[in-house]
């Protein structure tokens, strides 16, 4: 189990986790928000200011006394392929193994096995140079597995490949991380939902949420991870007819939030429907019709819908209701009747 | 070439300073008699010399020299320029001024003289010595120049992987490095073949000891000026194969 406090003030990151053991977090938030830092922290590539982490009974770090990273037993698949350009792609995986003094011959059989698993059988006397960015992928996490690591952690695993090969990793990393204890960093719902239990939502440095994936995929409590979630977030107050919005309307929700208390909606967009508003007769504000009238702030084309963007709300249209729209222009979007839940965050 | 043309002539007169010196020099060389001229006792006596103490500055200015790219490295910022700078001095030291200060440092007289000075001054080591003072900057800003390029990811992964900071060092910076020191060798070879004006200060001019090829040229070059030109060349063209071959100036490297 992983229990860590990272600071980094040089970085501006304070952030908490929590890995239980054999499972996998995915460590979701947007690019600089502090994702890289914290990995680098646990694997002891960069120095951690202050806070502590401990894995199983090993101090990670401790305030500012640190294990050098030879000795903390993580490993760490880098964004971009640090792959040894002078060796043999054998000999890269079994680097692990023979820094801990393990014979070449078996060390180079272990290599061998691994580059069977992550599907690369036979490249053993291959050069890094010669491969593809998917089967350099694939020698790099066959590298830091084959270490024996006790924390596993990736940093974009699946970044930065064309989509097939992409998929092809996150199929493998599913079935090599089962048993592992390990952090996922990334900024794609599908790396949480294929690889991962749980979620820490991590914005500017600090975790704004930390729970299992399907609770903060289907319940988020921030923006960007409604966003990651593709889902609207909205907030208001649970009233005896529904909910309340901030900045305006009533929709119908359910929900076991008490009668005044902050209340939380997701919304899909693909739910929402939009009309320009001078096709929606005008009704009473406070009636819990779920219409909010926004000014249209984008319109994004996303394939065979067209998606509208209101201060709050999103909507999904078809090609030629949106070709009728034009920005600023106030269009009804009608939300449909959905589940509310609470503003709690003690799940971390 | 994507460069303006009006740089043509400008490169041209450039290379028109290198190479007329080096067309005067050919005209001058008696080519009936060329082979005789460098075989003959005395040139022979000096060519491997030379050879001999080059390499020898050679291989101690890597010894030197590739550790000293390492701790200015990792020295604070504020403190590489300066260290840097006192490295480089020889680079830019008149050889005179050099050899100078080697004697008085290494001379009998010299600060080290009692440790040194019987053993040392004018003796093949004396040249050895000189050699290896002004060649050593040349591995010092190579490595240097590569060691910047590099971002230490890789040795930081090693480093999570199990590796001793002694395995890293072995197996993955000193790898990557190879281009770069094989280029800071053969400057230094370069510069240690040609040295003059530090050696004829610190280690004097006697035959078969520290008489080497250019002090034997400049020796002969008024009395028999056809064989300082023929001993010339032969530095030219090993100059010009040792810098062809592995000479590779540096690039962006991971």
């Amino acid at each position: 189990m992983l229990d860590a406090h990272i600071v980094s003030s040089s970085r501006g990151v304070d952030a908490r986790l929590r890995v239980e053991s054999g499972a996998t977090l995915a460590l979701l938030g947007a690019n600089g928000a502090g994702k890289s830092t914290i990995l680098e922290c646990l694997a002891g590539i960069v120095s951690a200011d202050a806070g502590s982490a401990r894995l199983g009974s090993t101090w990670l770090h401790q305030g500012r006394s640190r294990l050098a990273p030879g000795r903390r037993g993580v490993a760490i698949l880098t964004q971009d392929d640090t792959l040894f350009e002078t060796m043999t792609v054998g000999d890269n995986v079994a680097y692990g193994l023979r820094s801990r003094r393990v014979s070449k011959p078996r060390a180079r059989a272990r290599a061998h096995e691994w580059l069977d698993v992550v599907g690369l059988s036979g490249a053993d006397e291959a050069r890094p140079g010669t491969l593809s960015g998917g089967q350099r992928r694939r020698v790099a996490i066959a590298r830091a597995l084959a270490s024996e690591p006790t924390l596993m952690l990736l940093d974009e695993p699946c970044a930065g490949l064309d989509a097939e090969a992409s998929t092809r990793i996150r199929m493998l990393l599913a079935r090599l991380l089962v048993s592992v204890t390990a952090i996922v960093a990334t900024h794609d719902a599908i790396d949480a939902h294929v690889l991962a239990s749980h979620v820490a939502v991590l914005e500017d440095g600090a975790v704004t949420e930390h729970d299992s994936v399907d609770a903060v995929m289907e319940r988020p409590r921030t923006a960007i991870a409604a966003s990651v979630a593709g889902l609207v977030l909205l907030r208001g107050t649970r009233t005896a007819t529904g909910i309340a919005l901030d900045g305006g309307g009533v929709i119908a929700a359910e929900s076991d939030v008490v009668v005044g208390a902050p209340a939380l909606v997701a919304v899909r967009p693909a739910d929402v429907r939009v009309a320009r508003h001078n096709d929606v007769p005008l009704r009473p504000s406070a009636r819990a019709d779920g219409v909010i009238v926004e000014r249209v702030s984008a319109i994004e084309p996303r394939g065979d819908r067209v998606r509208v963007h209101g201060a709050r709300l999103a909507g999904d249209v078809d090609a030629a209701t949106a070709a009728q729209l034009r920005l600023d222009e106030p269009v009804a979007f009608t939300v449909p009747h959905c589940r509310a839940y609470g503003d709690s965050r003690d799940s971390v | 070439m994507t460069a303006p043309r009006w740089l043509l002539p400008l490169a041209g007169g450039g290379a028109l300073i290198v190479l007329l010196p080096l067309v005067g020099l050919a005209s001058r060389v008696p080519w009936s008699d060329w082979w005789p001229l460098v075989t003959s006792e005395a040139a022979l006596t000096a060519l491997s010399l030379s050879l001999r103490t080059a390499s020898a500055a050679t291989a101690l200015a890597l010894v030197g020299g590739i550790p000293i790219a390492f701790v200015l490295h990792e020295l604070p910022s504020r403190w590489r320029a300066l260290a840097r700078a006192v490295v480089l001095i020889p680079l830019v030291l008149p050889p005179v001024v050099g050899g100078l200060a080697l004697l008085f440092a290494f001379g009998r007289q010299g600060l080290a003289g009692d440790m040194f000075g019987s053993a040392v001054a004018f003796t093949t080591w004396a040249v050895v010595l000189a050699q290896t003072f002004v060649a050593l900057p040349f591995v010092v800003a190579a490595i240097d120049a590569a060691l910047a390029a590099r971002s230490g990811r890789l040795e930081a992964v090693a480093a999570t992987l199990g590796a001793s900071r002694t395995r890293v060092l072995t197996t993955i910076t000193l790898p990557a490095l190879v281009p770069a020191i094989a280029t800071g060798a053969v400057l230094a070879f370069a510069r240690a073949l040609g040295e003059f004006g530090a050696t004829l200060t610190f280690a004097g001019s006697l035959e078969g000891v520290t008489r080497t090829a250019p002090l034997l040229i400049y020796l002969t070059r008024e009395t028999d000026p056809g064989a300082a030109a023929a001993l010339s060349l032969v530095l030219v063209l090993v100059a010009i194969i040792g810098v062809t071959v592995a000479y590779r100036p540096a690039k962006a490297v991971s």
